[in-house]
């Protein structure tokens, strides 16, 4: 995958971010500062342009869910400064949670461990976003979720809020 | 090394409803009162997400104000400082317009409607001035009969309704009697 090469970026520190599937993502560090999780690490341990630090991740985040967090921490480490100014950095978030289900609960994992917090907000307002206005059965479905309810939980819960289910 | 794909198995089930309490905060708080009780209604683990982040918390007192000028009832507003740093405004939704807002609890507004037709109905509303999830819902809806008392004619509101919501439960009583347009209505709301 192409995220997975090397970015050349000068003689800065790097540090390299391992994925379970073998996978290695070479990024400077205002890259990896963008995660509070990397960023408390790296304060520990340092990393070195010769020498950088390898940091394994764990498996939930595989290759493909790590390519778009780079992606996102990349793009942000540069700021609203590069590449057409904060409108396109708005545009940019919108574009990259335009993703599946699937996908957009593995980044939003990834989000939450490496504790980048505005990706988050992105994928949190992505999943909001596909709620909205869907029916309770409609949501289940999306989300194939099965309900664990009795039917006569759900009975109560209907009669309870009836202006939510209408 | 592409990941496999994913499709709807029992795998995919558990890892949504599985949802972490932080990261489905980060959602539940987008979303509107409404929309927060239909994910509830989910499945159980959703269920506890909400009744946990809709738990109690004091809300931050609101202010209804007025930008000045002539006094429009469209133009007053609902106003609140969050953290001490900045205010927030609200413009009160047009279904509670030019109602009587006789009280608050947690957060909530309670706003009391009495049609044209003097007092023959109240409506109950109750109003969420959130920034970002207001909700309105309507409480109570109560129709009174009319009496008459020697020669003087009133309406009483007798009825006494239970409404559940999400939000809580009311308890709504009105009266009319006495003299021509004396009225009042007995309002108790809760949380559960």
């Amino acid at each position: 995958m192409s995220e997975g090469t090397k970015e050349p970026d000068g003689g800065e520190e790097k540090v390299v971010l391992k994925t379970h599937d073998g996978q290695e993502f070479t990024v400077d560090m205002a890259t990896a500062n963008q995660s509070g999780t990397l960023k408390n690490l790296l304060s520990e341990v340092g990393s070195s342009s010769n020498n950088p630090q390898v940091i394994p991740l764990p498996s939930s985040i595989t290759s493909r869910v790590l390519g778009k967090v780079v992606e996102y921490c990349q793009r942000h480490a540069a700021g609203g400064g590069r590449r057409g100014g904060m409108q396109a950095l708005e545009q940019f978030d919108e574009e990259l949670v335009e993703l599946d289900k699937d996908m957009l609960l593995d980044v939003t994992y990834a989000a939450a461990f490496l504790d980048v917090p505005r990706l988050l907000d992105l994928t949190s307002q992505a999943v909001a976003d596909a709620i909205k206005n869907m029916s309770v059965e409609e949501v289940r479905h999306y989300f194939g979720v099965v309900s664990d309810f009795t039917e006569e939980e759900e009975k109560v819960i209907r009669s309870e809020c009836p202006w939510a289910f209408e | 090394m592409a990941p496999p794909p994913t499709g709807e198995g029992e795998e995919e089930e558990s890892r949504w409803s599985q949802l972490p309490m932080h990261e489905m905060e980060m959602i539940l708080k987008r979303l509107t009162v409404v929309d927060r009780t239909r994910v509830a209604a989910v499945c159980k683990s959703w269920q506890e997400a909400v009744s946990f982040l809709d738990a109690p918390s004091p809300p931050p007192p609101w202010m209804l104000v007025s930008p000045g000028g002539l006094p429009d009832g469209r133009r007053w507003g609902l106003c609140t400082a969050f953290a001490g740093r900045r205010s927030l405004g609200l413009e009160i939704p047009e279904k509670v317009q030019g109602q009587w807002c006789c009280g608050s609890y947690k957060g909530w507004l309670l706003f009391l409607h009495t049609s044209a037709e003097i007092f023959l109905e109240i409506v109950v509303y109750m109003f969420e001035p959130h920034p970002v999830a207001s909700a309105i819902i309507p409480i109570a809806s109560l129709v009174g009969e009319e009496e008459r008392h020697g020669g003087v004619k009133r309406r009483r509101l007798h009825r006494v309704l239970h409404c559940q919501a999400a939000v809580g439960a009311a308890t709504v009583e009105g009266f009319q009697g006495g003299g021509r347009d004396f009225f009042y209505a007995i309002v108790t709301v809760w949380r559960r």
